[in-house]
């Protein structure tokens, strides 16, 4: 049944969790999928812009995450992440399906790496609902990212904002294969353990 | 593969940086061992934190929007009952985009593929080359059909949704509501109400841009002074915003449009003064 799909931002869909929206939007609700769109869609589009830098790209990347999101709310499994670590998920998978379909990786690898920058700490939320929380979130990121040894950071930006394997890795970076192994692990531990730290001695 | 073996690879299965070998093997081990499927979580939560890094880029007002209208309408052509597992999956389907060229660019690819057809078959019998790099250029090339075939339909969906537009702007059904307000700018805009699909299409141009943490939102008041939400929308660094909604209501229900400014994600009721306003007929 076709039920009114015009945006209309209930008192409850503001007030809802993400985790909430993605509960309401398995149920079928058109409105809670509005909802989570108008609240998250500027995070999705800034990783996938970051990804492929190509806004025609993004937009199709954009669209195709929220839309899993329509048909697949159901597998969403709040406590093996947050709503937005699950929209990260689904957008980065897209945007590399897209970008190894095109073989247009090697000429995005180095803008993907090259376009971090700093002043996103400062630029407003990717969340307008959200802002403060968010603003944190990308403030602890960057502070443990900061604290890893360059050759450690290099190695898992290649692999997540280039979609590079730890093979490619070696190979762009002329290291052997153990090294970048190494690195990647050590970076991820060292990152996972900070993360945490840093998130338990903010609430 | 062992335990000791995983958790080498778990960091690396994180960013989706291991071999397809690999990531089976190790999908496995977590499929049975409760250690390595929390770690493979908690490391995942710290890898998609780096998209926290990515610059932030809100999308194009006009695209936003659109992107929006053509979800929900989606949603709203496979409405998921309350329960009910979830569809399988399916091919990715592109939205529709910008429409140029449509037959000329249909030509090309089609006689881009028929080239490099050529082009690789003189080359494997000239060069004798072995079968491997011929099975690796043969991917290549279904791999580059694939994707002028996913342009081509794209582009076919976009002709589709512009006609539809078209119509829902034009047809003999649709009454125009058009809004304005006085200053300098001259905000304005214009809502094309199709009575026949309940379909709203509203453009605005010379709006400012909404002040931070605020947007616009678009309004329908019926004569029993029902206010309906429309949407919330942004507007273009020129001032201009498209906001689509599809909206069953009947013929002579309809007293005035407007738009107000509202907090971010908007609000159940306006809150503000309006600063566009248009009476229906």
């Amino acid at each position: 049944m076709r039920t009114p799909t015009p945006s209309t931002p209930a008192r409850d869909h503001a007030a809802l969790t993400d985790a909430e929206l993605v509960q309401r939007v398995a149920g079928g609700d058109q409105r809670a999928l509005g909802a989570l769109y108008d609240r998250q869609v500027t995070l999705v589009h800034s990783l996938a812009l970051r990804l492929l830098g190509d806004a025609d790209d993004a937009e199709d990347v954009v669209e195709e995450t929220f839309w899993q999101v329509w048909r697949h709310a159901s597998r969403y499994d709040v406590s093996r992440g947050s709503v937005s670590t699950w929209l990260c998920s689904i957008a980065r998978s897209r945007a590399l399906d897209l970008l190894r379909a095109a073989r247009r990786r090697p000429e995005r690898i180095a803008s993907a790496i090259e376009s971090d920058d700093d002043s996103a700490l400062a630029s407003a939320s990717a969340n307008p609902l959200g802002g403060v929380e968010e603003s944190e979130q990308r403030a602890l990121v960057r502070g443990a990212l900061n604290e890893l040894p360059p050759e450690q950071r290099e190695s898992i930006e290649l692999a997540y904002f280039g979609g590079l394997s730890q093979s490619e890795i070696a190979e762009r970076t002329g290291q052997p294969l153990g090294t970048i192994k190494t690195r990647i692990r050590l970076a991820m531990m060292k990152l996972r353990a900070r993360l945490s730290s840093l998130r338990e001695s903010a609430t | 593969m062992t335990h000791a073996e995983a958790q080498e690879l778990l960091a690396a299965l994180s960013l989706d940086a291991t071999s397809t070998d690999e990531r089976e093997a190790i999908l496995a081990h977590v499929a049975v061992c409760d250690e390595c499927a929390r770690e493979l979580g908690e490391l995942r939560d710290a890898a998609h934190g780096m998209a926290q890094l990515a610059r932030e880029t809100p999308m194009d007002p006009v695209r936003q929007a659109r992107v929006r209208a053509h979800l929900l309408a989606r949603a709203a052509d496979r409405a998921q009952p309350a329960g009910a597992p979830p569809p399988r999956p399916a091919a990715i389907t592109m939205p529709p985009r910008r429409l140029t060229r449509f037959s000329t660019a249909r030509f090309v690819a089609a006689a881009a593929i028929v080239l490099i057809g050529v082009a690789l078959a003189l080359y494997a019998v000239s060069a004798g080359q072995r079968a491997n790099d011929l099975q690796r250029d043969t991917q290549r090339l279904l791999a580059a059909q694939r994707g002028f075939e996913r342009e081509i339909a794209a582009r076919d969906s976009a002709l589709a949704d512009r006609q539809a537009l078209l119509d829902a702007m034009t047809g003999a059904g649709v009454q125009v509501i058009e809004a304005g307000a006085p200053g300098a700018r001259k905000p304005s805009g214009k809502m094309f109400w199709d009575q026949t699909s309940g379909q709203w299409t509203f453009v605005a141009h010379n709006l400012p841009h909404a002040a931070p943490n605020r947007t616009y939102q678009l309004w329908l008041i019926t004569r029993a002074q029902r206010k309906i939400s429309a949407g919330v929308f942004a507007t273009s660094a020129s001032g201009d915003a498209l906001v689509i909604a599809h909206y069953p209501l009947p013929q002579d229900s309809l007293a005035a449009i407007a738009v107000t400014d509202e907090p971010s994600g908007g609000s159940p009721q306006p809150t503000t003064a309006p600063v566009l306003v248009g009476t229906a007929r």
